[in-house]
């Protein structure tokens, strides 16, 4: 009954076009920086990105090349969440775990998996907007960074609870 | 500025070679096979023919966290959850305590968005217990006395159990970057 890892993705492949995101978004354009062509600032405005059940996931598959960078901008979140005053940034903080995949894909290309459990209601988990609000002279390098990171988007699944194993979590709602 | 959208589509592509050895078993009990439609594909082995206290995990972690992607029929979705309590109960009363550990660190979850003609279950494990079986149908299995394993309809169930399934379970090893 062994199956690969493909078909879970092509399962995936079917979720509605809610699920699937744009992965890293145009950032606000912070102030004195260099403004992007018009075009471009049309292009991926950013939705806001809220999980809306008992929890999240989102994949990012990322060459293996740019993992370094890939890691920074997750590190420089992790900093921008931290040194920002808005108290629901900083609960975002308290569950959101980034993971790196053992397994690699074809041409050594990593998978990446936010787990955000339990999600902040209503907060935005867009990393743009994160950046952008802790630090906004460097939010547009990162983003470049951080786009050039991907080999494609990125998806993201909202999660109900069904079960909890552990013998002191109560039953699911 | 380039936009950046892609579809799912494009991601399943680029992960499709990934699994080869990535692949997990989710297998009933020997002696408990499945029924017609939910046989082994072509080319792999039947079930083995004493699973339980198997040598080697066939689904270990040896990173400190995991997860498993499950495929159920749609129709089937109670069957799972169905089994997935059983787990637990049976996990809350075992005196294994490796069972326990595992027990305590794992969730599982349902996606809410339509996932094509299957539903999609995440079981996420954190943290994972090194060198412990992670399959379900096993894990079951340990959980159960002899009395329980033998009972009338015990048969039944790991047939109905194991028809559920559309797919074997798919693993990913996590290592975390401390969180963002």
């Amino acid at each position: 009954m062994k199956v690969r890892f493909f078909a879970v993705f092509m399962a995936l492949a079917a979720v509605p076009a809610a699920a699937q995101t744009p992965a890293p978004q145009t950032p606000a354009t912070p102030a004195g920086a260099a403004q992007a062509p018009a075009a471009a600032q049309s292009a991926a405005v950013p939705a806001t990105r809220p999980f809306t059940a008992d929890a999240g996931i989102m994949f990012s598959v990322i060459k293996p090349d740019k993992v370094a960078d890939f890691e920074m901008v997750m590190g420089r979140v992790k900093d921008g969440l931290a040194k920002s005053t808005d108290p629901q940034r900083k609960q975002q903080a308290l569950s959101w775990r980034v993971f790196k995949g053992v397994e690699a894909g074809p041409g050594g290309n990593i998978v990446y998996i936010w787990l955000v459990d339990p999600p902040v209601k209503d907060a935005d988990y867009t990393v743009t907007a994160i950046l952008t609000e802790a630090f906004p002279n460097e939010a547009q390098d990162l983003w470049a960074k951080y786009t050039a990171c991907f080999v494609s988007g990125q998806t993201m699944l909202n999660l109900k609870l069904t079960t909890n194993m552990s013998p002191t979590a109560g039953t699911p709602k | 500025m380039r936009s950046f959208v892609t579809s799912v589509f494009v991601l399943a592509a680029v992960l499709a070679p990934a699994a080869s050895f990535a692949q997990a078993t989710a297998q009933p009990p020997a002696g408990q096979q499945p029924p017609a439609g939910q046989q082994p594909p072509a080319g792999q082995p039947p079930a083995a023919a004493q699973p339980a206290a198997p040598a080697a995990p066939k689904v270990p972690f040896d990173t400190p966290a995991g997860m498993l992607l499950v495929q159920i029929k749609k129709d089937k979705t109670a069957d799972f959850e169905e089994m997935m309590g059983k787990l637990k109960a049976g996990l809350a009363k075992t005196t294994d305590e490796t069972l326990k550990k595992q027990g305590e660190g794992l969730k599982v979850f349902k996606t809410t968005e339509a996932t094509g003609p299957n539903t999609i279950y995440v079981v996420y494990i954190n943290p994972a217990v090194p060198n412990s079986e992670y399959e379900l149908f096993n894990m079951l299995l340990r959980t159960m006395t002899p009395e329980e394993q033998r009972a009338e309809g015990a048969q039944e169930m790991w047939k109905r159990y194991a028809d559920a399934f559309a797919a074997g379970l798919n693993k990913l090893s996590l290592v975390p970057l401390g969180g963002a």
